[in-house]
C-alpha cells in the first residue's frame, strides 16, 4: 500500500490509499491533468485515478470526489453523460472538414484533431440529411478521408466528424454540407454550414472573388466579432473578409486549377493582435465544389505586463468567439489553467496571482471551447515572473519573429532574405542582428530559423 | 477486482503510451514497381505521413544508385511544400536534396513532396533511400519531430522479351498560375540594393525556372528570387517569366508609376513641339 497526497489550496490534505498496481502504471506511463479548480479551491496535480468514494469539505469549499471507479471511461444514456476518471480532462482541436460531392457520393477529408492529454485514436463520420437532425455514426479509424457511398443525387446531406482516444469522444467538428448529383455535369453542393450551427444570430462576413470556374472551394467558420479574416493559397494572401458579429465567416475561392493547394487562415483581433495560422490540404477536382466548415480559429491573448513581481497578479486578455469558453494555460514547473467566459464582443479577461509560479520565464496560452467545438491554443504571450513589475508598452512597436524587414508580415521577402544568406557562414552585420533578434539567435540560416518563421507566416 | 486493473492499466496504456508510437512522422521512399527491366522506367515518389503533429519544415536528401538508376524527371507539382529552400535538381551524383516550407504547418496523410522518374541502366538490386532527414514541428521554436524513415529496394531485372515503354510523358497545357513580382530594398541583402522577389506554383508538371527581363524581354536572363536588379533608378520595368517542366510560360510585369509618368511628359513635350514648331512654320510661310 502507498499513500499520496493531493494538495489543497486551502492547506487541506487528504491522503489516500490505493493499490500499488495503479501507482505503477501512473508512474511509468507518466501522464499528466488538469487541476480541479473552483471559485473557492484549487486541487492540484491530481495525477492518479483513484479517489475513494465520500466527500471533503471545509467552510469555504465542499469536495466531492468519485466513487472509485477504475476504469476511465464515457457512459452515457438519453438523459446524462459520465466521464470517469481523468479521462475526464483529455480533449482536443476540432477537425476542419472538407466535402467534395460526387454522383451518389461524398468524398470527405479533415484535418487531424491535436489531442490534449490523450493521443487520438480514431474519428467517427457522422451523416444526417438535417443539419440540426440524428447523425449516424460510422468508426472509420485513426484515418483523415472517408467516402460516404451510396447516398442519393440531389439531396442535401450534412456530415460530422467526432474525434476518439481509446472510446472516449473528445471533440467533434461543425457540421459541413454537401449534394452529391449525378456524374456527367459538375458536382456541386450548398454553401457550407460548417460554423453555423445553433447561436448563430448575427450577419456572416462573406468574400466572392469573380470567377470562370475551374473549381470553387467554399470556406466557413469561426474567428472573432467584426474581425478581419485572410485566407492564403499556398502561403501567398489570396482574400480577406470580415467576420458577422457573432464571429462566422464565410468565403468562397472560384477559378481554382485542378490540383492540391495548402489554405492557411488567421485573423486579427481588435487590438490588431493576429492569430496564428490554421492551415490545411484540400485537393480539388475538376469542376467539383469543395465546402470546408469548422475552421475555428484560436483565441488572441496578450497581457497587461511583461514582467510581473512574484506575488501580485497579472491580467491575460484576448478575444474569441461570443459567449464561449476560454481555457487560459500558464506553463510552468505545474501547468495552471484558468477558465473564463467570453462576453458578447468575444472579449475575455483573466487576472491571474502569480504567488504559484516560479521566478524566471513562463509562457500563457488559451483556447476557446463553443458548441462542443474545440479550438487549438493561441500563440504564447510570454511574460517573466521577477521582483519588479514592467508593464507592457503598448506604444512601442513590437517586431515579430520572422518579419526581418520590419513591415509586420511575415512574407516571401522575409522569406528571400533569409534564403538568400541560407547556409552562408558570413553573415552581413545587419543579417547578424536580424537572426539574433527575429530568428533563433545561434548566428546562422539553416531550416530552423525558416520554421520559425513559416510559424509566424502572415503572407 | 484484478480484471479491473488489468483493464484499467490496458486503458492507460493505450492512450497514453499509443501516442509515443504513433506521434513520430514517417517519410517514405513510394516507388509505382518493385521489378523494373533493364531501360524501363520507374517513379519514386516521396511521401510525407505526419497526421498528428503539423509540421511546417522538410528537410531531407534521397540516395540512388547512379550506377544502376538515372534520373530523368523531378516532378514537384503536386507538392505540397509551398516554397523551397532547397530544390530538388538532379545531379547525377546518387543524391537529391530537397528542402521546404509550409507556413502554418500541415498534419498530411500521404502528403506527396515530390516525385522522381529513374530509367533503369543496369540489372541489378538497388536501393532507394533517404538519409538525413529532418522534420520540424510548427511549434514556432523548430523543434524537430520524431521521425521514421522507410526505404524500398528494386530490382532491375533483364528486359529480354520485355517490353516497357512506360515513358514519363505530361499533357500540361497550362501556364503556372499568376504571381505577383515585389520590388524593394534591405539593408541586409543586397548592399541594400533594389531587388525582387517572386513565386508561383504549376500544380501540374511544377516550375521549372524563372526568367527575368528588364526594360526589354529581349534582355531575359534565368534567374531565381530574390533577384538582384541590374538598374537601380527609380525609372523600372521588370518582367518575370515562370516556365513549368513542360514549358508552358506565365509572364507578369512590374512597371514603375514613375515610368508612366516619365512618358507622359515626354509626350506631352513632343507634342508642345510639334505644335510650337507647326506654329512657327506657319507664321514663318505666312512672312
Amino acid at each position: 500500500m502507498k499513500t499520496i497526497n493531493f494538495k489543497i489550496r486551502t492547506n487541506r490534505i487528504i491522503s489516500i490509499n490505493y493499490s500499488i498496481v495503479i501507482i505503477f502504471s501512473l508512474v511509468f506511463f507518466s501522464f499528466a491533468s488538469a487541476d480541479f479548480t473552483s471559485t473557492s479551491y484549487e486541487l492540484e496535480n491530481p495525477s492518479t485515478a483513484v479517489i475513494g468514494g465520500g466527500q471533503s469539505s471545509s467552510a469555504s469549499f465542499q469536495y466531492l470526489s468519485n466513487t472509485g471507479q477504475l476504469n476511465g471511461g464515457q457512459s452515457t444514456s438519453t438523459s446524462f453523460t459520465q466521464n470517469a476518471g481523468f479521462l475526464y480532462f483529455p480533449s482536443a482541436t476540432s477537425p476542419i472538414v472538407s466535402a467534395t460531392a460526387g454522383s451518389t457520393q461524398v468524398s470527405l477529408t479533415w484535418t487531424a484533431s491535436t489531442g490534449i492529454f490523450a493521443s487520438v485514436t480514431s474519428y467517427e463520420v457522422g451523416v444526417s440529411t438535417a443539419s440540426s437532425g440524428t447523425y449516424t455514426y460510422t468508426n472509420v479509424g485513426n484515418v483523415l478521408s472517408s467516402i460516404k457511398t451510396g447516398l442519393t443525387n440531389n439531396t442535401p446531406y450534412f456530415f460530422k466528424i467526432r474525434t476518439y482516444a481509446a472510446g472516449i469522444l473528445l471533440t467533434e467538428s461543425a457540421v459541413v454540407s454537401a449534394t452529391p448529383v449525378a456524374s456527367s455535369s459538375s458536382s456541386s453542393s450548398s454553401s457550407g454550414s460548417g460554423g453555423s450551427s445553433a447561436g448563430s444570430s448575427g450577419s456572416v462576413g462573406s468574400f466572392s472573388i469573380p470567377s470562370s470556374v475551374d473549381a470553387t472551394v467554399n470556406f466557413t467558420g469561426r474567428a472573432y466579432p467584426n474581425s478581419s479574416v485572410t485566407l492564403l493559397k499556398d502561403a501567398q494572401i489570396i482574400a480577406t473578409t470580415v467576420a458577422g458579429s457573432d464571429a462566422s465567416f464565410s468565403m468562397q475561392l472560384n477559378n481554382l486549377s485542378v490540383g492540391t493547394y495548402v489554405f492557411s487562415v488567421y485573423s486579427t483581433d481588435k487590438d490588431d493582435v493576429r492569430s496564428p495560422l490554421q492551415s490545411f490540404p484540400i485537393t480539388v477536382t475538376a469542376g467539383v465544389t469543395v465546402n470546408v466548415g469548422g475552421i475555428f480559429i484560436a483565441p488572441t491573448i496578450s497581457g497587461d505586463k511583461s514582467q510581473v513581481k512574484q506575488g501580485d497578479n497579472i491580467t491575460f486578455f484576448g478575444q474569441a468567439v461570443p459567449q464561449s469558453e476560454v481555457t487560459i494555460a500558464i506553463h510552468s514547473n505545474q501547468e495552471i489553467f484558468k477558465k473564463i467566459q467570453t462576453d458578447k464582443n468575444g472579449v475575455y479577461l483573466q487576472t491571474v496571482d502569480t504567488s504559484p509560479l516560479e521566478i524566471g520565464g513562463h509562457s500563457a496560452k488559451s483556447k476557446v471551447a463553443f458548441d462542443g467545438q474545440i479550438s487549438a491554443y493561441s500563440a504564447g504571450y510570454n511574460f517573466i515572473v521577477g521582483n519588479d513589475n514592467i508593464e507592457t508598452d503598448k506604444n512601442t512597436k513590437k517586431i515579430n519573429k520572422g518579419d526581418l524587414n520590419g513591415d509586420n508580415k511575415v512574407n516571401l521577402i522575409d522569406f528571400s532574405i533569409a534564403a538568400f544568406w541560407y547556409k552562408k557562414t558570413n553573415l552581413s552585420d545587419q543579417m547578424k542582428n536580424y537572426e539574433k533578434t527575429r530568428l533563433n539567435g545561434d548566428g546562422k540560416i539553416d531550416i530552423i530559423d525558416f520554421s520559425i518563421m513559416a510559424y509566424y507566416w502572415t503572407g | 477486482m484484478k480484471n479491473l486493473k488489468i483493464t484499467t492499466i490496458i486503458s492507460f496504456f493505450i492512450l497514453f503510451c499509443w501516442g509515443s508510437f504513433a506521434h513520430a512522422s514517417t517519410l517514405e521512399v513510394v516507388v509505382n514497381k518493385q521489378k523494373v527491366p533493364v531501360n524501363g522506367f520507374l517513379t519514386a515518389t516521396i511521401i510525407l505521413d505526419a497526421e498528428n503533429n503539423p509540421i511546417n519544415t522538410i528537410e531531407g536528401t534521397v540516395i540512388y544508385d547512379s550506377g544502376y538508376l538515372i534520373p530523368e524527371k523531378i516532378s514537384i507539382g503536386n507538392s505540397f511544400i509551398s516554397f523551397w529552400i532547397d530544390k530538388p535538381v538532379i545531379k547525377n551524383n546518387g543524391m537529391i536534396h530537397f528542402s521546404g516550407i509550409v507556413p502554418g504547418g500541415v498534419a498530411v496523410s500521404k502528403g506527396e513532396v515530390f516525385s522522381v522518374s529513374f530509367k533503369a541502366s543496369h540489372k541489378g538490386d538497388v536501393s532507394l533511400s533517404l538519409q538525413d532527414v529532418n522534420l520540424l514541428l510548427n511549434d514556432g521554436q523548430g523543434t524537430k519531430d520524431k521521425t521514421n524513415v522507410i526505404d524500398t529496394a528494386i530490382s532491375i531485372i533483364d528486359s529480354t522479351g520485355i517490353t516497357d515503354n512506360e515513358q514519363v510523358s505530361s499533357d500540361d497545357k497550362k501556364e503556372p498560375e499568376d504571381f505577383s513580382i515585389i520590388r524593394t530594398r534591405n539593408s541586409a541583402i543586397f548592399d541594400n540594393k533594389y531587388f525582387i522577389v517572386f513565386s508561383t506554383q504549376d500544380k501540374e508538371s511544377g516550375i521549372d525556372h524563372y526568367e527575368i527581363c528588364e526594360f526589354f524581354e529581349k534582355n531575359c536572363i534565368v534567374g531565381e528570387s530574390p533577384y538582384e536588379l541590374k538598374h537601380q533608378t527609380f525609372l523600372y520595368r521588370i518582367f518575370v517569366k515562370a516556365y513549368d517542366a513542360e514549358g508552358n510560360v506565365r509572364k507578369e510585369v512590374i512597371v514603375s508609376p514613375w515610368l508612366i509618368f516619365v512618358f507622359v511628359i515626354f509626350l506631352l513635350a513632343l507634342l508642345f513641339g510639334v505644335v510650337t514648331f507647326y506654329r512657327r512654320f506657319i507664321a514663318y510661310n505666312k512672312l
